[in-house]
Order: C-alpha cells, then sequence, then structure tokens
C-alpha cells in the first residue's frame, strides 16, 4: 500500500487517526510525501527508549509565554491556560514527559523570521514555551491566544488559530508533533492540514475543550489538550548490552 | 485502547522553539570527543533541497544500550541531536560510533543512527536509519534484511575520503532515490 494512504502497516494503519502523506489540498505535500509505502521493522527494532527523559530534566520549563520574552512586559491578547495530560493508548499517564510549544502572537505573527505576514509583533511575546509533566502526567502552561493567520496555499487561505506541540513520549516510537486547536473555529472545515485527518472523530482530538474549571477568574480562559502517544514505553529488557 | 492524538506538520516556524534557546549550540556539532561524522542534504521529489526541514539523530552507546543513566547530568545526551536543514538542505552531525543494540530476538544489529524527519508538507514524521558503509556487521542486521536489496543502499551511509572518519547520507523523501522509511 503505497505512503499516500493513511497506511496497513503496524502502527500507521491501525488507527484512523493517520493523515496520508499525500494529501493534495495541501500543496506541499506533493513533493515531499513518500510514494513508497512504509516498511513493517522487525519486531522490536524501534521499540526502544527514547531521549526524552534525559532531555527533560536539562532543557527545563518555560511556562509562561505571556512574560517569557524577558522585557519587563505582557504579551497582548486574550490570556489562556492550557492543560492536560500525556497519556499512551492504554490510559497510562506519562510523567516527566517534555513538551515544546511555538505558536503565532494575538495578531496572527510568528517571531520567525521567514513569516513576513502584514501583522504587527508584540515586543513582550516570543511565542515559544516548553513544559514538563509532572508525576501524575499532567502538563499547564499559560499564553495568549493566537490569531489565525493567512497562507499561500490556496486562494484566501487562513490557518485557524493553533498552537504547536513538540512531545517526546518516554519510548522512541512515542515521538509526536502536532497542533492544537481551539474550539468553535469557523476555520476548522476549510482547513486542508486539519482535515488531512481522514476521521471525524479523529480531528475532534486535536482541538481543545474549554475547561472552565481550568479557567481562572479575572485572569485566563482554560483550555484542557490530553496527548495521547501511540507507541511502546521501553521496559528493561530491551536495552540489554551486547553480547 | 484510547485513539492516539493524530499528528499535524510541523510547519515551517519551529526554529526559534527547537533550535533555540537552550538548545542553540548544543546540538549536532556538540561533543568535541566525537570520533565519526555524518553529512547529507534532505531532498524532496524533484532532487530540489528541503531548506526547513528538521531532523533528529538517536543512538546507542557503546554497550548497545538507549537508557543509560551514566550520562552526566545537566547536558543533553551526546546520542540525541537535532538540526535543522540549511538554505542547500543540508544537514551534518558529530557523532560517536553507535555501539550494536540485541533484538529480544536475540539477534544483534549492525552499528546504526536512528533517525526522525519532520518538514513542512510532512503531515507525519517520517522514521528511518543510517547504517555505516563497509561494517561486515551490515550483512546479517535484522532491520536491513527486510528491505528489498534495490532500496538498502538508501539506510547506508557512504565513506568519505578525508581526515576524520566522514560519512556522506541524504535522506530522500520521494522519488527514484527515496529513503526506505519504517511504521514506527
Amino acid at each position: 500500500m503505497p505512503a499516500t494512504r493513511g497506511g496497513t502497516g503496524r502502527r500507521r494503519g491501525a488507527s484512523p487517526s493517520y493523515p496520508p502523506f499525500l494529501h493534495e489540498p495541501y500543496a506541499s505535500t506533493i513533493n515531499r510525501a513518500p510514494g513508497h509505502a512504509l516498511l513493517d521493522p522487525p519486531k522490536g527494532g524501534f521499540d526502544i527508549a527514547g531521549p526524552g527523559p534525559l532531555l527533560a530534566p536539562v532543557v527545563g520549563a518555560e511556562a509562561d509565554l505571556t512574560t517569557n520574552a524577558g522585557r519587563g512586559g505582557e504579551a497582548i491578547g486574550e490570556r489562556i491556560i492550557v492543560g492536560g495530560e500525556v497519556l499512551d493508548t492504554t490510559g497510562r499517564r506519562l510523567p516527566h514527559v517534555l513538551i515544546e510549544v511555538w505558536q503565532a502572537n494575538a495578531a496572527g505573527r510568528y517571531i520567525h523570521k521567514k513569516d513576513q505576514h502584514d501583522a504587527p509583533l508584540d515586543p513582550h511575546f516570543l511565542g515559544i514555551g516548553r513544559c514538563i509533566t509532572g508525576d501524575d502526567g499532567s502538563y499547564v502552561f499559560t499564553s495568549v491566544k493566537p490569531g489565525a493567520y493567512p497562507w499561500g496555499n490556496h486562494h484566501n487561505a487562513w490557518r485557524p488559530a493553533h498552537i504547536h506541540f513538540s512531545v517526546f513520549g518516554a519510548g522512541f516510537s512515542q515521538r509526536l508533533v502536532t497542533q492544537m486547536y481551539f474550539p468553535g473555529d469557523p476555520l476548522h472545515r476549510l482547513d486542508p492540514i486539519f482535515n488531512a485527518v481522514p476521521d471525524e472523530s479523529a480531528r475532534q482530538l486535536l482541538v481543545a475543550n474549554y475547561d472552565h474549571d481550568l479557567t481562572r477568574s479575572g485572569w485566563a480562559l482554560g483550555y484542557r489538550f490530553d496527548l495521547v502517544v501511540g507507541g511502546r514505553s521501553a521496559t528493561p529488557s530491551e536495552n540489554s548490552p551486547a553480547g | 485502547m484510547m485513539e492516539v492524538t493524530p499528528p499535524q506538520t510541523i510547519g515551517p516556524f519551529f526554529h526559534d522553539c527547537l533550535l533555540g534557546r537552550p538548545w542553540h549550540g548544543a546540538l549536532s556539532t556538540k561533543g568535541a570527543a566525537s570520533d565519526m561524522m555524518v553529512a547529507g542534504r534532505l531532498l524532496d521529489g524533484n532532487g530540489d533541497p528541503v531548506a526547513d526541514g528538521v531532523i533528529e539523530i538517536w543512538y546507542a552507546d557503546r554497550n548497545g544500550g538507549y537508557a543509560s543513566r551514566s550520562e552526566q547530568s545537566g547536558e543533553i545526551p551526546e546520542r540525541f541531536a537535532r538540526a535543522a536543514t540549511d538554505e542547500g538542505g543540508a544537514f551534518a552531525f558529530a557523532i560517536r560510533k553507535p555501539g550494536r543494540v540485541r533484538l529480544a530476538s536475540g539477534n544483534l544489529q549492525a552499528p546504526h543512527l536512528n533517525v526522525v524527519v519532520f518538514a513542512r508538507g510532512l503531515l507525519d514524521r517520517l522514521v528511518t536509519r543510517i547504517y555505516f558503509d563497509g561494517d561486515a556487521a551490515n550483512d546479517a542486521d535484522p532491520v536491513l534484511a527486510e528491505v528489498s536489496a534495490e532500496r538498502r543502499r538508501t539506510l547506508v551511509a557512504s565513506r568519505r575520503a578525508g581526515a576524520a572518519e566522514t560519512y556522506h547520507w541524504d535522506l530522500v523523501l520521494q522519488g527514484s532515490d527515496e529513503t526506505v522509511f519504517f511504521d514506527a
């Protein structure tokens, strides 16, 4: 089966969550999607410990994006608290997981030098953060709600408001890069990246839920976003030294 | 079983987060004690450079283990590196020679780097491996054995003439020289 489909392999074929690599409405996939099917590795080949548990304590947390530009001011925009749990597919919570996040500012502009969208930069906002899940697998960070922004994929194309998440689980195959979206955004149905996920209920896993219990009165609105990583955490027996 | 959170593309604006502070300067060329270099280019289906990709490598220590606790704390482990491609699609890693990892089946694998690549236009990560040309262990490697003979070469870095042990390996996303990727 070509890798253009969701896949029939052990990992990608087992879940409706995986988008195909080739999704022509998202133009950049046309020259970058692999044409060959992914190979199922021999059992255990990639069931190894990943770098995440070694990276997390070194990299550390930077969980307040409203002030971490470090210039003594606060970011402009609708203050949000984003929190949730990182779990594996058995429902087990994953502690000490490193999460790196990045996003546009409230006007829909990234600090990245390649973003030339005609919207103002905010001197008090970098849009970069990191958190580490606690012993209970939970994370939380504070930011401002990112704005939608235009991109050149097709005529009048706009990305819905989103926050990029990069996650290292415990096992190597638990590596995940995804995007978190916001509930009620009218741009979801028009976005080819979001809609590359073929299954409607899987797409909804990318949309955070407004959580009034996470909302802090007078301060910030709360959004809950759990991450379920595929793959396996390594077990001790998988790391036997070479004889 | 819970459904996995779907992956989405990394997009083009990750550099300040994934390669900025505290990562900046700490990755891919660190390790004065490195004994090998692997360099190459990330290319698309037209043979054009992918100038906005990021590659992560992860490999076993000399004893073939991954979860070593003996590494110095306070520093990013040597066996992990992350590098963005430059305007020409080029990347480079300074590494130590990986140890050999035994599968649960008992089979011993040849020395290799595990590779994950992300880029705009990739809706999910891609996983592959780099083996080293000239290593006699490659002939008996159980993962290489699963790859067709004509595509096996895409997983083997070639020796470059030069002072240090320098290897060349291109990561080709699509086309006639497409790298083998694993569903991992």
